[in-house]
């Protein structure tokens, strides 16, 4: 019975170590990266730091999340919606999506859903995304209030001429 | 001898695209709206600028240059060549004042893009756009896909006489009602029963999959306008792989296959007969060229399961072949496809979809008749000396394949093949790769959109300037711009 439990303990330990292990190799690359280097990181954990962009995606392939970062983007699969709970941000024209650093194995070609992609893993917020506003620039409202009153000037002469030539 | 145009002729020409230029004007309050109910205060502004600048170059065109002559077709083709270069040019005011293009060159590119159809995008940092600014992208689409030129068709009453030249211009052959006036209302009478069936389909499946209910609305009508008149823009960089969904793949192609019908199918499928389809040339040339290159795009692909096939084959294959552009792949995946599925995808880009529709491309007619062509001159080979024998195809009616016909798909068919190989040869001379080269090059002059990665802010600025030219040529079947380029040298050699 000792021996059993302490094999027991031996196989937990040793599961601890070899996912700590699996944790600690998942290099930390760019998303530019994982775009452009398929098969290098094919079927390997990855971690990866990005925006959270949209919204969570609930298909009938299962649950999504997409993410962008300068110009490129990949969409990520997970399985449990709850993963998702700290991300309040999802980058839009309102908003800047939260900055998440996201650890999971990546496919070239899911089995699954024969698509390319991240099976998610483990996501942690890193930098909190916030509601952006935009300022319109005094140059810009110039600009347009001056274009404005060329095409109501150049309207008005237009209909004067119009009414002259239908006098005519 | 050719018709030189007189001082005349330029000033009915000006008056003529100042009309347009006040639709265009016109069009730009729906992006103003959305902006004011949307709240987004910079994008109102931008389309203030955009709406007041061109319709006040409208009102100077109408004043300057009155109508001095009897509308002719060279008043036509000169204003539909003028109308898309114009109308891309205004149009991207609004694009770059929005912050999302690094250049002019790069808004203008995105507008020429958009009118023409294409779906070829330069934009930056996308999934951040306003509103307004992503219905602006999608409405040039619409507006181009429907005919600039055919919605001012059935505005302008005096045009009627010559209404033609506009219709024939714009790289649509046939009429499919007795006057033009009345085949541009069947046709935005059709597209407006398509619209609201295809956005209440768009909008429940976005809907159902966690958008929200007015980014659902938005969203289905974008869709609609990207999948129906063929052009392929998304408000996500990553196309229709954003949404992850394959009923909303599904639903795209339904709309990708109508809008690459002729618009003279629809008309007999609603109004005559509806075996038609079955029997049509176009939709046997189609369904021949479809399932060939099919087969050609599957065989690296052997072995692969159902859902695999159809998100790495079949669902490209439909974008290429209407001239869409949307894709279901991820960044990168497109690139890697083997040498023959590219192959295949470069040749449903290169050919299009129907005559009188909304893609770019040879088309399928032309296509049909080349082939028909081949297998008469076999047949000519095969039979005694003297045996006189007609090919006939069917096309609503039964047609005869005629020298006329021969002669115009040929001429039609060899200006497409040099413009791919022109546009492929000077990005290679950029230094890009051979096959991207030429895919990039048939997507632009075909009006597809699809990439494989060439088309993008950093490629050199003339390389842009090609496209815009190869999109805008390709768009109007190169005739418009031929007749125009030819009157012009004329007037200046005087």
């Amino acid at each position: 019975m000792k021996s059993k439990g302490a094999l027991s303990f031996f196989i937990l330990i040793l599961t601890l170590l070899f996912s700590l292990t699996a944790y600690s190799q998942a290099p930390t690359i760019s998303l530019k990266a994982l775009v452009d280097n398929p098969e290098k990181y094919d079927q390997k954990r990855v971690s990866l730091k990005a925006e959270l962009i949209g919204e969570p995606l609930t298909t009938d392939t299962g649950i999504w999340l997409n993410l962008g970062a300068n110009d490129y983007n990949m969409g990520v699969y997970l399985a449990e919606k709850e993963m998702l709970e700290k991300a309040h941000y999802w980058g839009s024209y309102k908003e800047k999506g939260d900055i998440v650093e996201i650890e999971g194995i990546f496919y070239k070609n899911c089995p699954i859903h024969n698509q390319r992609g991240l099976h998610l893993t483990a996501l942690e917020v890193v930098t909190q995304g916030k509601e952006l506003s935009y300022l319109v620039s005094d140059k810009k409202k110039k600009f347009a209030l001056v274009s404005m009153v060329i095409f109501l000037t150049i309207g008005v002469i237009y209909l004067i001429k119009i009414s002259l030539w239908q006098k005519k | 001898m050719i018709i030189s145009p007189t001082k005349k002729d330029l000033s009915t020409i000006l008056n003529l695209l100042g009309r347009l230029i006040l639709g265009l004007s016109f069009f730009m309050l729906v992006p103003l709206l959305v902006a004011v109910v949307m709240s987004e205060n910079s994008p109102f502004f931008d389309f203030l600028i955009g709406t007041t600048l061109s319709g006040a170059l409208g009102f100077i065109l109408l004043i300057l240059f009155p109508i001095k002559k009897e509308i002719s077709w060279v008043h036509t083709f000169f204003t539909v060549s003028l109308g898309w270069l114009s109308f891309s040019l205004l149009g991207a005011i609004p694009l770059f004042l929005s912050g999302h293009f690094g250049s002019f060159l790069d808004a203008w590119f995105e507008a020429m893009s958009g009118f023409a159809t294409t779906g070829l995008i330069l934009v930056q940092d996308l999934d951040h756009m306003s509103f307004s600014h992503n219905t602006w992208r999608h409405l040039t689409m619409f507006i181009g896909g429907q005919g600039i030129i055919l919605a001012s068709l059935s505005i302008l009453a005096q045009a009627r006489s010559v209404a033609i030249g506009f219709y024939i211009g714009e790289g649509r052959q046939e009429k499919i009602l007795p006057n033009v006036i009345g085949t541009a209302r069947f046709i935005w009478k059709v597209s407006f029963i398509y619209l609201v069936l295809g956005v209440a389909a768009y909008f429940l499946i976005l809907n159902r999959i966690g958008l929200s209910s007015v980014k659902s609305i938005f969203q289905a009508f974008w869709l609609f306008f990207a999948a129906f008149d063929t052009g392929g823009f998304t408000p996500y960089k990553q196309s229709i792989a954003y949404y992850h969904s394959f009923y909303l793949e599904v639903a795209t192609i339904i709309f990708m296959i109508l809008g690459a019908f002729n618009f003279n199918l629809h008309f007999w499928l609603w109004h005559k007969d509806k075996k038609e389809i079955f029997k049509n040339f176009e939709t046997r040339t189609f369904i021949f060229t479809f399932f060939s290159l099919l087969l050609l795009l599957y065989l690296p692909f052997l072995g692969a399961n159902f859902s695999g096939l159809f998100r790495n084959g079949f669902y490209q294959l439909i974008s290429a072949h209407t001239g869409c552009g949307f894709t279901n792949l991820e960044q990168g995946v497109l690139g890697g496809f083997p040498l023959l599925s590219l192959l295949a995808v470069i040749f449903a880009m290169m050919i299009g979809g129907g005559v009188c529709s909304t893609t770019g491309g040879i088309k399928l007619m032309r296509i049909g008749i080349i082939f028909k062509t081949i297998l008469i001159e076999i047949k000519r080979w095969i039979m005694p000396a003297g045996a006189v024998f007609r090919e006939k195809f069917h096309h609503l009616n039964n047609l005869l394949v005629t020298n006329k016909r021969i002669k115009e798909a040929f001429i039609i068919f060899i200006l497409f093949i040099i413009t791919y190989v022109a546009g492929a040869l000077v990005a290679i001379g950029f230094g890009y790769p051979g096959i991207a080269s030429l895919f990039e090059s048939v997507s632009a002059t075909a009006n597809v959109g699809l990439s494989m990665g060439i088309t993008d802010p950093s490629m050199p600025s003339a390389l842009k300037v090609v496209y815009i030219l190869q999109m805008w040529a390709g768009r109007l079947e190169f005739i418009a711009i031929v007749v125009m380029i030819g009157s012009l040298l004329s007037f200046f050699k005087k």
